[in-house]
């Protein structure tokens, strides 16, 4: 019986990986489309480049270095709005790789708003999973829940001291790794920001163009929405800076599609 | 009796007298002396009779060339020959400021309304005797400074000295007082004896130190000391009493005496050999200083101390300037100014502390300071400069890595000592695109995706729950079942046996339901033969196996014939044997 366990066990991670394997099997004409958008942005062909990029996203390839490389593509072009969302949303996929945070630093810096940087909740950095995706967090959770069930499975057929106190440990670590994971899944379910993409945004006391005029933002700016009406947004980026704008002229990081 | 009546009228009508009297106002001008010195004090007299009080204070004339001072005013009734009178009496202390013929008064006296004058008075003032041949006088103070010849900002000793053979007190000082002379009194003032012209003196010495600004000749001004002189009188202790009813309370007579005026030459400071950078600091001093430690790890802190000490003009010690050393960062403490003095004059310390924090290995040396001042003692200007110091740094922890990078091939040595600088950043460009097709997928992200999300999530609950529950179905077949009961026949036995109370009847079935549970059989009842072949069928030791026999036999017995021990006893012997039986049959 112990042998089914193991077999069941195994079984499962093998499955896991293949999941994983089979995911990163894109397809030789992802790879062709990816280079060759690579191979445009070489040749300073940063439109084409962008257009490949976009297609691949479009079609569901969509990742960390392909969103890096728009965001590299939209900077090139000079919109800031779009390289800075192309960023935010790669740092969503690879939050530790340093060439974005580089990058993204490098484009906030030529914003022309000094707005503070709205982040995500906090509860995302709890046991500093700050520098994890949401995947990464989620597998670990998974990998934990198995691992304690597979030894519970094993507790059924032979109790030992030693399995006593390692599915009690477990099941501490998977509490807390069920929170991390919770918190994660919050915070980017929660995550209600926005990038401004037009040259400049003016934001009115209402959703009407006749409201009042507030304050002006610029491309790249991160704000953060509070609700929609019609084609207008409701937009905060600080206590006494919030007011209307039309929806168009900004995007949000997290793609409602995707929740 | 009768004679003593009218002394009694007499004093009840005495303001009545006193009234009568003051139409006739007498002022009386007195001096105690017509001639005097200038170190003497006169007392003045201004006696007011015929009336107790007058409007205003007296207006005294020809005062001008006198210090007064007021000795206070009493009241009086005098009754001389039967004849009352009354009055009050002005007491001045009078000085001469120079010599000469005074005419002194007349004196005006307000009394109701009406004024009053005095006689007037001749004084003489003469020159006070001068020490050398002739008595000095009780009571003469001396100035005197330890050099007339100096420099400007020269320390020099102002010593004033009171000879006293009387008892004085009230002792005030005035100095005098110039804009560019600077008096610094130097501790408490000494008393101690000596002899003056073959007299013997207290004598009170009090010692400033004087520095003059101002180069040129310079008038010093007589220093003034006014006190209180008590002198001894030849009255008799019965005249004391009635002119002094309360002597502790007695003021005494006030003296106020100047001492000789003093001339100085005051030098100014010699422009040959002036040092560049000299500060105006004029007396004698030492520098000092220390570098500890002097050896030490990169990174770590040393502490150079120095110290200026001395006699002079030590506030004006200035505060010296470490030059900036090459990977050597210096911090400077706030310099403390420690002044002091003692009978010869001020004295000071200097100290200031740098912190120098090496930044790489090697040696340093710690550049020397200078201070430069100047001598009055020999005329000269002196430079003083602080020891050569050497810092060995060590290479500290995070030079040692920086050296280990540079040993390593590729990396170019910058060699000991090359100053590090801050990195320039000469251009602002974003990193290129990732090209790696191994880097494009997004790990695990199928796992949260569908319905593979939820298998991930519960399928390892359910793999659970399918293996508990296939357990629990197998625990219900026969053979699982009878297993279960053989292992938990004895328990159940011995469950059993505790009810009580438990009858012979009940001890056979028990044990029958145990043989039954334990050898899966499914006896209906039992007998001794039955029992002690059945455990010999099953393995059990044959000797424990006819125990058996016997004890059920015995229970067989006490149930039909008469119970032969007690329950708790049989109870015991059963679960005993059953055990015996357990461990055969394991």
């Amino acid at each position: 019986m112990i042998r089914q366990v193991r077999l069941i066990s195994i079984g499962m991670l093998v499955f896991i990986c293949f999941l994983d394997m089979a995911q990163a099997n894109t397809g030789p004409s992802f790879v062709e489309r990816f280079f060759e958008a690579n191979q445009a942005y070489k040749n300073h062909q940063y439109q084409q480049a962008a257009d490949g990029y976009i297609h691949l996203i479009e079609n569901g390839y969509e990742n960390g270095p392909v969103y890096f490389n728009l965001g590299n593509a939209y900077f090139r072009l000079g919109d800031l709005g779009r390289a800075v969302l192309s960023y935010e949303r790669a740092r969503l996929l690879i939050p530790r790789d340093g060439d974005l945070a580089f990058n993204l630093s490098h484009a906030r810096n030529q914003t022309q708003d000094t707005s503070s940087d709205p982040q995500m909740s906090s509860f995302s950095d709890f046991l500093g999973l700050g520098s994890l995706n949401r995947y990464e967090v989620f597998f670990g959770f998974v990998l934990l829940n198995a691992l304690f069930f597979t030894l519970l499975c094993i507790r059924l057929y032979k109790k030992t001291e030693w399995t006593y106190y390692l599915s009690i440990f477990l099941a501490i670590v998977i509490g807390i790794g069920g929170c991390a994971w919770a918190l994660k899944w919050v915070a980017w379910a929660g995550d209600n920001r926005a990038v401004v993409l037009s040259e400049e945004v003016v934001v009115q006391s209402g959703p009407d163009s006749r409201d009042t005029v507030l304050f002006k933002l610029h491309a790249g700016t991160v704000v953060r929405v509070e609700r929609t009406e019609n084609d207008w947004t409701l937009l905060q980026l600080s206590k006494d800076k919030r007011g209307w704008a039309e929806s168009n002229q900004l995007e949000r990081i997290i793609k409602r599609t995707d929740l | 009796m009768r004679k003593t009546i009218p002394v009694i009228l007499c004093f009840l009508l005495l303001p009545l007298f006193t009234v009568w009297a003051a139409d006739d106002v007498t002022v009386t001008l007195r001096l105690d002396r017509l001639e005097t010195s200038l170190s003497d004090t006169v007392r003045m007299e201004i006696r007011v009779s015929g009336s107790r009080k007058s409007d205003d204070p007296p207006v005294l004339e020809g005062l001008a060339s006198f210090l007064v001072t007021n000795g206070g005013t009493s009241s009086r009734v005098e009754i001389i020959n039967g004849k009352v009178s009354s009055g009050v009496d002005y007491t001045y202390f009078i000085q001469p400021k120079k010599t000469g013929t005074f005419k002194i008064g007349p004196i005006r006296v307000t009394v109701d309304g009406k004024i009053f004058e005095s006689e007037s008075h001749t004084l003489v003032v003469r020159k006070a005797t001068q020490p050398g041949g002739s008595d000095p006088g009780p009571v003469f103070v001396q100035a005197s400074v330890s050099s007339r010849d100096i420099y400007v900002d020269e320390q020099v000793l102002y010593t004033l000295k009171l000879y006293y053979r009387v008892n004085v007190g009230n002792l005030s000082l005035g100095l005098p007082e110039m804009e560019y002379l600077h008096f610094q009194q130097l501790g408490r003032p000494l008393e101690y004896s000596s002899t003056y012209e073959g007299l013997a003196y207290q004598v009170l010495e009090i010692r400033h130190a004087l520095v003059v600004s101002k180069k040129g000749d310079i008038h010093i001004t007589p220093s003034r000391m006014k006190m209180t002189v008590r002198q001894p009188g030849s009255r008799s202790r019965f005249d004391n009493f009635f002119n002094d009813p309360f002597p502790g309370f007695s003021s005494g007579r006030p003296l106020t005496l100047t001492t000789d005026p003093i001339d100085l030459h005051v030098h100014a400071l010699p422009e040959d050999g002036r040092p560049a950078g000299f500060t105006g600091i004029v007396g004698s001093f030492q520098m000092t200083s220390t570098l500890a430690p002097s050896r030490l790890k990169a990174g770590d802190s040393a502490t150079l101390t120095i110290q200026v000490k001395g006699r002079g003009t030590v506030n004006r010690i200035p505060d010296l300037d470490l030059p900036e050393m090459d990977s050597v960062r210096t911090y400077s403490d706030q310099p403390v100014l420690e002044t002091g003095q003692d009978r010869q004059g001020i004295v000071g310390t200097k100290t200031m502390k740098w912190a120098l924090v090496p930044e790489i290995a090697g040696e340093y040396k710690v550049p020397p300071l200078s201070l430069s001042f100047f001598d009055p003692e020999t005329k000269q200007y002196h430079v003083l400069n602080t020891p050569p110091h050497v810092l060995s740094v060590l290479p500290g922890e995070a030079e040692k890595r920086i050296a280990v990078l540079n040993s390593l091939p590729g990396t170019s040595n910058t060699g000991e000592g090359t100053l590090k600088k801050e990195i320039q950043q000469l251009g602002e460009d974003i990193l290129p695109i990732h090209t790696d097709a191994v880097d494009l997928t997004v790990p695990f992200r199928s796992l949260a995706k569908g319905w593979v999300f939820w298998l991930a999530l519960v399928g390892p609950l359910c793999m659970y729950l399918i293996l508990l529950a296939s357990l629990r179905v197998q625990r219900l077949t026969p053979e699982r079942l009878a297993q279960s009961k053989a292992k938990k026949a004895f328990s159940v036995l011995r469950r059993r046996c505790k009810k009580d109370p438990m009858g012979y009847a009940d001890l056979i079935t028990a044990f029958k339901d145990y043989l039954n549970d334990r050898c899966g059989l499914s006896m209906g009842t039992l007998t001794a033969d039955d029992a002690e072949r059945i455990l010999g069928d099953q393995g059990v030791n044959a000797e424990t196996a006819k125990k058996m026999h016997s004890l059920v036999e015995q229970f067989e017995t006490a149930l039909y014939a008469g119970n032969t021990f007690n329950d708790a006893e049989a109870v015991g012997k059963l679960l005993d044997l059953v055990k015996r039986i357990e461990k055969d049959m394991s």
